[in-house]
């Protein structure tokens, strides 16, 4: 499956997202740089971690403006999978590509740990290898990931399955304890409402090894590979919550 | 809120050579960006944390936001108005967890 991985001034996590793909999953990864316009005929869209323009103003508020972002626009709006991480997430909601907004985490500092996370919504390109119920153990590492978003939004994101990993213990439950920087419900990770756009504030692209932190990474990597092997899948989108 | 000042100082008198560096037309907005009522904002909670243990007392609902201030090219303090709230909405706030207002005056 071909991989694009968007570099902006400011990205830290794109090599990291590209060794996984590439060199430990077997991928083809094309990096994309913020000032092409094009995507090269990638399947599916990456957008790393960093700090893009130095999270100048508010994070990814820049970015947002880069010109590769009318084509990832776009491509989301032709049914192409997105997946935005920590920094990437806080790019797709500040491009309105999904709901909610990043805020500062309730405690003021910076958060480098590894959390539990509850697959939500398993029915979805991002976790269809998954099982609703299942626990996967990823790094954090982020000052503004308390995920926001009006109260009636966040009901209907309920509604429609798009919460898709919240923030839990080691038993599974999403106590007050185990939400590691106040977002609202303990959202980790959330979809748009057709399914193709997704962002966490949790890093798969550091735990694709066994023997480096765990490999629960991949599960998110391995369901899109998934989703995009079923030729139905290609260039468009059929799952539902 | 938009509260709109707009003071054209013109004491030089009418018939004074326009100084290259002084843009006719040039007013400056200044924007007050607040975090959102029902958004928490934890800079605001331990500032206020902060007041109480010095001793300050009453001191309540402290919100921490951004203050900016930019020059505009503009006709009318209208054109600047509808320029500048377009501007608030589309970058320099985020509508979703940001309130703004903004002020202009004359350069």
């Amino acid at each position: 499956m071909r991989w694009g991985v968007i570099r902006f001034p400011g990205s830290l996590d794109d090599l990291d997202a590209i060794y996984g793909l590439r060199d430990v999953m077997g991928q083809d990864v094309q990096p994309l740089w913020h000032k092409d316009e094009q995507l090269h005929g990638v399947e599916c869209v990456l957008l790393p971690g960093g700090f893009s323009y130095g999270d100048h103003l508010r994070c990814g508020a820049v970015a947002r403006f880069s010109p590769i972002m009318k084509s990832v626009g776009k491509f989301a709006a032709d049914g192409g999978l997105v997946i935005g991480i920590c920094n990437g997430f806080q790019i797709l909601t500040e491009a309105h590509l999904l709901p909610g907004a990043l805020t500062r985490n309730r405690t003021l500092s910076f958060v480098c740990e590894r959390v539990h996370l509850r697959v939500e919504n398993a029915k979805t390109p991002f976790t269809c290898t998954s099982r609703p119920g299942d626990i996967l153990t990823l790094p954090i590492k982020h000052g503004e990931g308390c995920y926001v978003a009006p109260e009636s939004e966040l009901l209907q994101m309920e509604e429609r399955g798009q919460i898709i990993l919240r923030y839990v213990d080691a038993k599974g439950d999403a106590t007050d304890a185990a939400n590691p920087n106040g977002s609202m419900r303990s959202i980790a990770g959330v979809c748009n409402d057709r399914f193709n756009v997704f962002g966490m504030m949790p890093h798969p692209e550091h735990a694709v090894e066994a023997n480096l932190f765990g490999a629960d990474g991949r599960k998110i990597f391995e369901s899109i590979i998934a989703f995009q092997s079923v030729p139905e899948h290609r260039g468009q989108l059929r799952v539902e919550a | 809120m938009r509260n709109v000042r707009a003071c054209f100082a013109s004491s030089e008198g009418a018939a004074s050579v326009p100084d290259a560096r002084t843009k006719v037309g040039a007013m400056q907005v200044k924007v007050y960006i607040t975090p959102r009522q029902g958004i928490l904002d934890p800079q605001g909670r331990t500032v206020e944390h902060a007041l109480a243990s010095l001793g300050f007392a009453g001191v309540s609902d402290v919100k921490i936001g951004r203050y900016i201030t930019l020059n505009l090219d503009a006709k009318t303090t209208d054109e600047a108005r509808a320029s500048a709230s377009k501007m608030c909405e589309q970058l320099l706030a985020n509508p979703n967890i940001e309130d703004f207002r903004f002020e202009i005056e004359g350069a």
